[in-house]
């Protein structure tokens, strides 16, 4: 019980005291997922679209794998792309292992499937309405497809906040693909894992509450987007 | 002056729910204003759908000949109040941005709140949330009426919104009439409205148009009764007879001039219905100088047309028990 | 003001992500280009060593070391599937066949240090003292329990030589044998709540004593037997098999372990102020 207010305290120094190893932890924990949930928007956004907005057949078995997909274990990712881009497997001269790069492959399929299944959610969830509104003003094909979009703004950027706090919080990846290195590719979840694999419980709480003040910042900043949807 | 009409229908077959909307032809001029009355059911909205170009019959065609483009010249608005999730002036301006009209937008905007009671000062500014019922049916209402259509189409327009919208929306309505000839068509289940704003009202039923004016409609069923007559009975028990129906599903329609009232019952006359009702609302026909009765037969409102005069004469008041006396021959059949 | 709301936030964000992938970029370009990929175990990572030896090595010879620290097993795939440019562990029989195979050349050995088998202060078994072969065959035949790493770890896979040359069947299946699967000081805290004995690193029982202020519930029962000895090796990743390896950093970094220098750092670097290491790369 100790280490839970010993880490408090040490999380408390930490961040203050602009200790080199956190603060370099903590940057590549934010530049890998940003880049993660960047690379999933643009690609998981249109997919959600097309798979909340419009049908076809076998709709709802594709939509029953992608839900399936939200729930894949950290780890299993890290397997499966360890085994395309060790320099033995395909992408191997990519040089993706021990790198963010290689991370961010990683978290991309991680938080793809939350991308795709909850912004279909968003626009299945659109007031039917919406689109005789939209052609009756005048909006034809692009147009209401986009205004469509901007309407369920409030449900996609919950689905956006969603990824990126999955996309933070995950070590399975991070740890097989980044390779936990210091300076280099140890973000604030494997460097969690490590002192508490030392047995350094304190300082596994002090990192675990830096990560809590990450996703608290990015919250609260999307507290001034958010709207009765 | 375009002597086109602005829509020409013809032959439409088109399902909806379990019914079909079958109107072999449909025409309405330029500047019409025209009233859809009907129960739910009667197909006013799918009628309304085809019209406002939101759907194409699935047997049939639409002809629409507006004088600029297309797709819009003609919007729609829905019974329910719907906004997209913007402030008011967003609202307001979409449809004329996605045409990329801004000229003078702001001036444009308030123009249109104006002119459905919304003081700008007060909305321009407002959150989708932020509104009443009635506000945001008014706002919807002034989203559309700022692109100057040639055809303005309202679905049950004030069904759901406060007296006070309600007559906002009325007066706007006739407004883009006067100022821009707008042609206007309108469907309701309120008819006493309906004749109020509109011209004419077209009245449907299961998916027919059945007649326009006052007219009445006895749906049925018809059954066959005694001496060669077919009876059908009203909502309260008291039944009407008419000549035997082409078709079981036959609809009879009864017109108001065909219908004598007497505030006493006669015997003596060759017409077999006498039934008796009360008079509801009497309203003075602007345009024709008559007066439209509208009396509860035994259940049913009835419409009957008779002079001051008579009404003078006979003490006729609302209120006052009357029977209304027609011939079987009188109901003719649809 | 509303309306610019996502404009600014956009703008932002946009700045700060530019302005990260700046901050690493720059550094990693003030690191320069040449640096060494190595695999290595957990335990001798959390001893600490590579942090102090890294940037002497840097300072000599201006490369970088980067090294991943994962399970023996795993640091010996890194090697064969050429992730790596060199190895440092401590399993001599599989770093012997991962040289066999030819995916390693040039194994070179470094220093030493010790495991201990340690348990209850009460000592049930009563095993204190005695030799390594003798105290493992008392805890087969009390049915002892006793706590495994139970991962094909380098310390595992010690812990399953000692069984063999006590001449000892290992207790796969046996009640009083508790595989955990997990790190080393997650094996002790399991073995100490089970009253169990365990076999460890003396660096990861010191790590445990001090966490427990110098009074832990398990004691060292067993040690300097010359089986318990536990020699890390350097290995080079075979260039023949990995042409992208970077055999020439690889080299240097294993004749700076092997130097007077390196080996005078090894041998002084303490632990909570205890040695750990026995520098004994052969002249």
């Amino acid at each position: 019980m100790e280490y839970l207010a010993q880490g408090f305290i040490s999380a408390f120094k930490l961040l203050i005291s602009g200790d080199e190893q956190t603060y370099s932890a903590v940057f590549t924990t934010v530049k890998a997922s940003s880049l993660s949930i960047c690379i999933s928007l643009i690609i998981g956004l249109p997919l959600g679209f097309i798979l909340g907005y419009y049908d076809f057949p076998c709709k709802k078995q594709i939509r029953a794998v992608v839900d399936t997909l939200l729930a894949l274990p950290t780890v299993v990712v890290g397997l499966l792309v360890y085994a395309f881009v060790t320099k033995k497997g395909p992408l191997g001269d990519y040089n993706l292992l021990f790198e963010i790069s290689g991370i961010v492959a990683g978290q991309v399929i991680l938080i793809l499937p939350i991308v795709v299944s909850l912004s279909a959610t968003a626009i299945e969830s659109l007031d039917e309405r919406l689109k005789n509104t939209l052609i009756t003003l005048g909006a034809t094909g692009n147009k209401i497809i986009l205004s469509s979009l901007f309407e369920a703004r409030f449900a996609i950027m919950a689905a956006a906040v969603n990824a990126y706090s999955r996309a933070i919080a995950e070590v399975g990846v991070s740890m097989m693909i980044g390779g936990n290195i210091k300076w280099h590719t140890r973000t604030i979840t494997t460097a969690i894992a490590l002192e508490t694999g030392k047995g350094q419980f304190a300082m596994g709480i002090a990192l675990g509450i830096v990560l809590l003040c990450i996703g608290f910042f990015v919250n609260w900043v999307l507290i001034f987007f958010r709207k009765r949807a | 002056m375009n002597k086109t009409p602005l829509y020409e229908l013809k032959d439409i077959k088109h399902t909806y729910n379990r019914f079909m909307l079958r109107i072999p032809e449909l025409i309405i001029e330029r500047g019409d204003s025209i009233g859809l009355a009907g129960p739910n059911g009667s197909g006013k909205s799918t009628l309304m759908r085809l019209l406002a170009l939101l759907e194409e019959p699935a047997h049939g065609s639409v002809a629409f000949h507006p004088s600029g483009e297309r797709k819009t010249s003609v919007t729609m608005l829905q019974q329910d109040p719907y906004l997209l999730k913007r402030s008011v002036y967003d609202n307001v301006s979409y449809g004329l941005k996605i045409r990329k009209d801004r000229r003078s937008l702001r001036e444009r905007v308030a123009e249109s709140l104006d002119l459905v009671n919304l003081d700008p000062a007060k909305f321009m500014h407002r959150s989708w949330y932020e509104l009443s019922g009635g506000e945001a049916q008014r706002v919807a209402l002034a989203s559309r009426i700022i692109l100057k259509p040639d055809a303005l189409l309202l679905d049950e327009p004030v069904a759901n919104v406060d007296t006070e919208s309600s007559y906002a929306i009325s007066e706007a309505v006739k407004k883009m009439r006067e100022m821009h000839s707008t042609t206007l068509i309108i469907s309701s289940h309120d008819i006493s409205w309906l004749n109020n704003i509109t011209d004419k009202v077209l009245k449907l039923h299961n998916g027919r148009i059945t007649g326009a004016g006052n007219i009445n409609i006895l749906p049925g069923p018809w059954i066959k009764g005694e001496k060669g007559l077919w009876q059908y009975t009203l909502p309260e028990g008291y039944s009407v007879y008419a000549t035997e129906p082409p078709e079981p599903d036959s609809i009879g329609i009864l017109h108001p001039h065909e219908i004598i009232i007497s505030d006493r019952k006669v015997k003596n006359i060759s017409a077999v219905n006498k039934v008796p009702a009360t008079v509801k609302l009497m309203v003075k026909e602007e345009k024709t100088g008559s007066i439209r009765v509208e009396a509860d037969a035994s259940g049913r409102i009835i419409n009957i047309e008779i002079t001051e005069e008579s009404a003078k004469k006979m003490q006729i008041i609302p209120g006052k028990k009357i029977f209304l006396i027609f011939k079987a021959t009188s109901v003719i059949w649809h | 003001m509303k309306k610019f709301r996502l404009p600014i936030f956009l703008s932002l964000t946009i700045l700060f992500l530019i302005s990260s992938s700046f901050v690493s970029c720059t550094k990693k370009e003030a690191e320069s280009g040449k640096s060494l990929m190595m695999s290595t175990t957990t335990s001798t990572d959390n001893t600490g060593l590579l942090d102090v030896l890294a940037p002497e090595f840097k300072k000599d010879t201006g490369i970088e070391l980067k090294w991943t620290a994962v399970g023996t097993g795993k640091a010996l795939e890194m090697g064969k599937n050429c992730d790596v440019d060199v190895l440092l562990v401590h399993a001599p029989a599989s770093e012997k066949k991962f040289v066999d195979d030819g995916y390693g050349v040039n194994r070179t050995e470094l220093m030493y240090n010790d495991f201990v088998i340690i348990g209850p202060k009460s000592d049930p078994a009563k095993i204190k003292g005695q030799s390594v072969s003798k105290a493992m065959q008392t805890i087969s035949k009390k049915k002892a329990r006793f706590a495994s790493r139970g991962d094909n770890s380098g310390t595992h896979k010690k812990e399953l030589t000692l069984w063999k040359d006590s001449k000892v069947a290992v207790p796969e299946k046996e009640e009083w044998y508790i595989q955990t699967g997990q790190g080393m000081l997650q094996t002790i805290n399991i073995a100490a709540e089970r009253d169990a004995y365990t076999m460890t690193d003396r660096g990861t029982y010191i790590k445990y004593e001090a966490n427990h202020k110098g009074n832990p519930p398990l004691v060292i029962v067993v040690e300097n037997d010359k089986s318990l000895f536990n020699q890390y090796s350097a290995i080079e990743v075979n260039p023949a098999k990995c042409a992208q390896a970077k055999n020439e950093f690889a080299k240097q970094f294993i004749s700076w372990m092997a130097s007077d220098k390196g080996q005078k750092m090894i041998g002084d670097f303490k632990l909570m102020d205890k040695p750990l290491f026995t520098p004994n790369a052969k002249k």
